[in-house]
């Protein structure tokens, strides 16, 4: 492995902002060189459109797009390229299952999701089953972050159609076992469609989708360090052929007369209008970057940092502060840490790390329903999120800047 | 510029007005949901003028000091000089610079304040 400062010199960013100290990973990744370099090739060389195209630019960019799809496909773990569709990102791969699942449904039908769903993955399905009369069943966590096996078994029924659920927390940092997840539920209804959220796990979890044996996987590119604007649905062609299309419009028709439209086979079928070409083909280029390090060894990177951080956490700042998601030193816990310091609002916290060019991210990360289980006074926290590009000096300067916060607002004139 | 100046520190450790009124015929609650923020602003009207007012709630130090600035402020002035109490005007009162990524923090107060007399204002007509 690299040392973080080699990490560093890949990410122009650092070069312009001397003294960075970045944990806002979970909300977005910082983009390298090559994936800049990479969508520069596509603008300045063949910025044009896809498939229509019979010129050679044309073909240029065509192929390109349907190599990161292929590369997409292998990445993740799929079997085909034809499972591969590409969206804006997480929220808009969720919003196209729930719409496109929609005919599937019935009345009374149940959706599963957890209690520690982000909002692209809660949402959707709540304002699906108000407007259909659909029933919506949130599985609780336990105040250690991790769902109870027994407590998701009487949350399923034969009557459950859907199971949506996070991979791993944005907020808590636990990896649920999707595996385990997945069996238990097709236990109970053998024909439910099963939903991985992926948002935070697809650029650092090594197991791939068929090993995890979903029907569907969502992510998002720029958390994996590729451009804003590129995300991944990932679905068993089986579904995806017999599914109704979310978006209408070209490129996903066959043929189209005044009264009729035949769809496409996917994945064209849920690509209407023009793609974000650059973006996808950048994107190609993050994934080569992740592969160069491999998702084991960037996943071990972060769990470590946390696993160090929790420590120096508790050491610092003792019952002052409360650490969420699960114990490092007994279970297993991601790259993500949220906490709470006695005293200070989270926002204050986090805009006195900005004053010494440390960010992280203060509130509720998109995450209400789960914060308002959280036991904390002001229902929101302060994330931290690791990434390659960390290291224990971030962690030091992080421990500073909570310092300064706390003396600052502990000091009474 | 560091915003934890001495005087919103102070605001924010000792609240001003801090509390809740016996007649709670125009008060209101606003939350900061995203931040996790709450506030709820109770005043006293007399013959056009704010006679009492107090809030309570919980947030970040900018939101209290904000809302304990405008309550000292806002005793004894009328509801027309309140009302015409502008944004940038209610940021001058805190002393500091405020940028987007606070400036909803440091206007909760002062929403529930424009709200408030916003339905006086309809109820009195």
């Amino acid at each position: 492995m690299l040392s973080s400062q080699e990490i560093q010199s890949l990410f122009p960013v650092f070069r312009n902002n001397p003294g960075l100290c970045y944990l806002d990973t979970p909300a977005s990744s910082l983009t390298p060189e090559s994936v800049i370099t990479k969508l520069r090739e596509y603008y300045e060389h063949y910025p044009v459109n896809v498939s229509r195209g019979l010129y050679t630019l044309s073909e240029k960019a065509t192929q390109e797009v349907e190599y990161v799809r292929e590369k997409t496909a292998q990445f993740l773990g799929g079997s085909s390229k034809d499972e591969i569709i590409f969206t804006r990102n997480t929220t808009e791969s969720l919003n196209l299952l729930a719409r496109t699942l929609l005919p599937t449904l019935k009345e009374n039908d149940e959706i599963v999701i957890t209690g520690m769903e982000h909002h692209a993955n809660f949402v959707p399905w709540q304002q699906l089953a108000k407007q259909y009369n659909l029933k919506l069943k949130i599985v609780p966590f336990e105040k250690d972050g991790h769902i109870e096996e027994e407590t998701l078994r009487t949350f399923l029924s034969p009557q459950t159609k859907i199971f949506s659920f996070v991979h791993i927390s944005n907020v808590l940092g636990t990896l649920n076992d999707a595996k385990r997840f997945i069996d238990i539920a097709r236990s109970i209804q053998p024909s439910l469609i099963t939903i991985i959220d992926g948002a935070q796990s697809a650029g650092n979890f090594p197991l791939g989708v068929r090993d995890l044996d979903c029907d569907f996987f969502t992510c998002s590119g720029h958390k994996m360090f590729g451009p804003k604007g590129i995300g991944i649905l990932w679905g068993k062609k089986k579904h995806l052929d017999t599914l109704s299309p979310f978006l209408y419009g070209g490129e996903m028709v066959s043929s189209v007369s005044e009264k009729e439209s035949i769809f496409k086979e996917s994945p064209a079928r849920f690509e209407a209008g023009t793609p974000s070409i650059g973006d996808i083909i950048g994107f190609g280029s993050a994934l080569d970057f992740i592969e160069s390090f491999g998702k084991q060894s960037i996943f071990d990177h972060e769990k470590t940092l946390t696993s160090l951080l929790w420590e120096r956490l508790s050491e610092t700042f003792g019952d002052a502060i409360t650490l969420f998601g699960p114990n490092p030193k007994t279970h297993i816990h991601t790259g993500i840490l949220s906490f709470a310091l006695e005293g200070v609002h989270p926002h204050d916290i986090s805009q006195i790390l900005a004053q010494e060019n440390i960010c992280v991210r203060a509130g509720t990360h998109c995450a209400m329903p789960l914060h308002k289980n959280l036991d904390t006074p002001f229902h929101a926290t302060v994330r931290v999120g690791f990434s390659l590009y960390n290291s224990p000096d971030d962690i030091d300067r992080l421990i500073g800047g909570l310092q300064k916060a706390r003396s600052l607002f502990t000091f009474s004139p | 510029m560091n915003i934890y100046q001495e005087n919103i520190l102070d605001h924010y450790h000792n609240p001003r007005n801090f509390g809740s009124l016996s007649d709670n015929s125009n008060a209101l609650s606003l939350e900061n949901p995203s931040c996790g923020d709450s506030l709820t602003l109770s005043l006293s009207v007399e013959k056009n003028s704010i006679t009492n007012i107090a809030f309570t709630g919980s947030g970040c130090a900018l939101s209290i000091a904000s809302a304990s600035l405008l309550t000292e402020y806002a005793k004894g002035k009328s509801i027309e000089e309140l009302t015409k109490l502008s944004k940038s005007a209610m940021v001058s009162l805190l002393g500091i610079e405020v940028g987007p990524a606070r400036i909803k923090c440091a206007l909760l107060a002062w929403e529930a304040l424009q709200k408030i007399l916003h339905n006086f204002s309809e109820k009195n007509l």
